[in-house]
């Protein structure tokens, strides 16, 4: 009896992250990050801005449909609208902070790491110059 | 040597110098733009106070119901089996670029059948309609069901990204 073991067969979830685009020869690692951390940004941007504009030209047939009175229904349009706009704008400002926030967080640790190889002459100089108790 | 990698090195403002510079720039914004910073004012504002509709009241929510039970599901199933098996009669009997007078007499119990379907939707429409207006668009029915529809385009809008992210790192 033939028996296929599937327990270790990748679905499209798991392939996502194993085809990662091919870090080119004059890349450095980082320049490759902040490009994929860019692209993944303006897909999301791209994705959530078109989404509000379906939903907003969407949103006529169902305000239509409880048969409101004109000004009821230009009032409720709007707000949604405008509500829909403040979600998706709060969102998209949280991811890019998020990300922003992460590479101001690696170029910190860049700098500090830079500053101390920068004179390692320097450094040697002020511990054999400290004070005997220290 | 030293000297040249010293001025090199670009000095990041610290955590509260980022803040504050992050602040500027936001007041900067809504200051220049004061159509799109007040939009964003009003629609979180509309969120906090209408973000979960009025509730119906009993008289509105036993109207609703009832209106609501009126609409005949029984006779839409049916009417759509009636139109799925005339259009798959339809398909069977037409050829390539031609078709034939079974086909012809087929084509008709389809269209049919499609335009009874049609007609039963649109009553069944029409009745929802006016078990909304009862309840009104400002309500909790009216609110939920475009809160339903935001977050089925919010969560395509999603997948959108997350396809394409992984076409674009394969």
């Amino acid at each position: 009896m033939f028996n296929l073991d599937l327990s270790f067969t990748p679905d499209l979830s798991k392939s996502r992250f194993m085809g990662i685009r091919k870090m080119s020869r004059d890349e450095s690692m980082m320049e490759y990050a902040i490009k994929v951390l860019l692209q993944v940004l303006i897909n999301f941007s791209m994705g959530l801005i078109g989404a509000l504009f379906i939903f907003v030209f969407g949103l006529w047939g169902i305000v239509r449909s409880y048969q409101p009175n004109p000004l009821t229904a230009l009032a409720f349009l709007i707000g949604a609208s405008c509500a829909a706009f403040a979600f998706v704008s709060t969102y998209l400002f949280t991811i890019f902070g998020v990300a922003a926030g992460g590479l101001y967080g690696v170029a910190k640790v860049v700098e500090t790491n830079a500053r101390i190889q920068v004179d390692p002459g320097q450094r040697r100089q002020n511990v054999q110059q400290r004070p005997h108790w220290e | 040597m030293n000297q040249n990698r010293r001025q090199q090195q670009v000095a990041l403002p610290s955590v509260t110098e980022a803040g504050a510079i992050v602040v500027r720039v936001v007041t900067n914004f809504a200051k220049k733009n004061k159509v799109i910073s007040s939009s964003y004012i009003f629609g979180i504002l509309f969120l906090l106070l209408i973000g979960s509709g009025t509730r119906l009241t009993v008289d509105q929510s036993r109207q609703y119901n009832k209106i609501m039970n009126t609409i005949d599901l029984r006779a839409e199933f049916e009417a759509s089996n009636r139109y799925a098996s005339a259009n798959h009669a339809y398909r069977a009997t037409k050829g390539w670029f031609s078709c034939d007078s079974l086909c012809q007499r087929n084509k008709k119990r389809m269209e049919h059948a499609e335009k009874d379907l049609e007609d039963i939707r649109n009553e069944g429409y029409a009745r929802m309609s006016d078990a909304k207006s009862v309840a009104g668009i400002f309500s909790e029915v009216g609110v939920d069901e475009v809160k339903d529809s935001f977050w089925h385009y919010f969560g395509a809008g999603k997948d959108f990204a997350k396809r394409q992210s992984m076409w674009d790192m394969m």
